[in-house]
């Protein structure tokens, strides 16, 4: 079965089978930071300039298509959508599944949002973390701010 | 040099060549590394006992407490390696500025369950490195 992968995903590339070798990319670094992306001949300029000392890591790219018996638990772990029947029937997972399942792989990992603020996340108060760890604001970070001030006035009318 | 966050850490277990992240993990430890020694005192020696190298290295274990969800896949491939052993691949990704990635085997995988009334449900995963841990350079 096969399925797409909808994030950057690092790949053990000794064990990529024979026929899908060619799928494989290699990195110098965190994909997510937008650092360069190399192919095999791209990589092995990049070894010779730096003497060595690069330390690539593989992976495969948003897009590759991968024929595996494991595709459909890349799906459910919203790295992947099905890209065939076998896949799709596997997942037993609809489009909407997909989609929230991606949505939530990109919170947990590309994010990194603590199951802490999930719901402010979730909710669009939040976008992230700043390098600080504060937060990052949403587009409805305003909103949440006004109504904690409000509950806040509340509380102190009550008292 | 920086002090890096523990929050944004990543662990990957190895399924079918693809490093999945594990997900809903609240801690995660890799211990008891060491260069193995020897107790090299001699009766001619001074009073305090000396040590040696063996040249052999101990590896450490690995271990990792989660949010357990029986119902997910990533949850189920590590137990997996419980009812039918092998040999698998783990990848830390450190939350340094340039994501160094740390890739180790693993053998002799174990998992506890506990179900707390003041607590979610939480699965706690481990096991035994074997050969190089590769620590960063």
């Amino acid at each position: 079965m096969k399925c797409v992968f909808t994030v950057n995903v690092d790949v053990e590339a000794a064990n990529v089978p024979d026929g899908q070798k060619h799928l494989i990319r290699f990195r110098t670094g965190r994909v997510l930071n937008g650092l360069a992306s190399l192919n095999t001949e791209g990589l092995e300029a990049l070894k010779k300039k730096s003497n060595g000392k690069v330390k690539p890591i593989a992976y495969f790219p948003i897009g590759t298509i991968y024929e595996s018996p494991a595709a459909w638990k890349w799906c459910e772990n919203g790295m992947a959508k099905p890209f065939d029947d076998e896949c799709r029937e596997a997942a037993g997972m609809t489009d909407a599944d997909v989609d929230e399942a991606h949505r939530r792989f990109v919170r947990d990992f590309e994010k990194g949002i603590q199951p802490k603020d999930w719901a402010l996340y979730d909710a669009g108060v939040i976008v992230g973390y700043r390098d600080d760890g504060s937060y990052e604001p949403g587009p409805k970070w305003d909103e949440y701010q006004e109504a904690l001030a409000k509950a806040r006035e509340q509380e102190d009318d009550d008292e | 040099m920086a002090k890096n966050r523990s929050k944004g850490v990543i662990f990957s277990q190895e399924i079918s060549a693809v490093y999945t992240p594990i997900a809903q993990l609240t801690t995660l430890s890799l211990s008891g590394a060491a260069a193995l020694t020897y107790d090299s005192t001699t009766l001619d020696g001074g009073a305090p006992k000396t040590y040696a190298n063996t040249g052999y290295a101990e590896t450490p274990e690995f271990s990792a407490e989660a949010f357990y969800d029986a119902g997910l896949s990533g949850h189920q491939s590590f137990t997996d390696l419980i009812e039918t052993p092998a040999e698998t691949n783990f990848r830390i990704t450190h939350t340094n500025t340039g994501a160094t990635t740390q890739t180790f085997a693993t053998v002799g995988h174990k998992f506890d369950l506990t179900f707390a009334m003041e607590d979610g449900v939480k699965g706690t995963i481990g096991g035994k490195v074997t050969g190089t841990s590769n620590w960063p350079t």
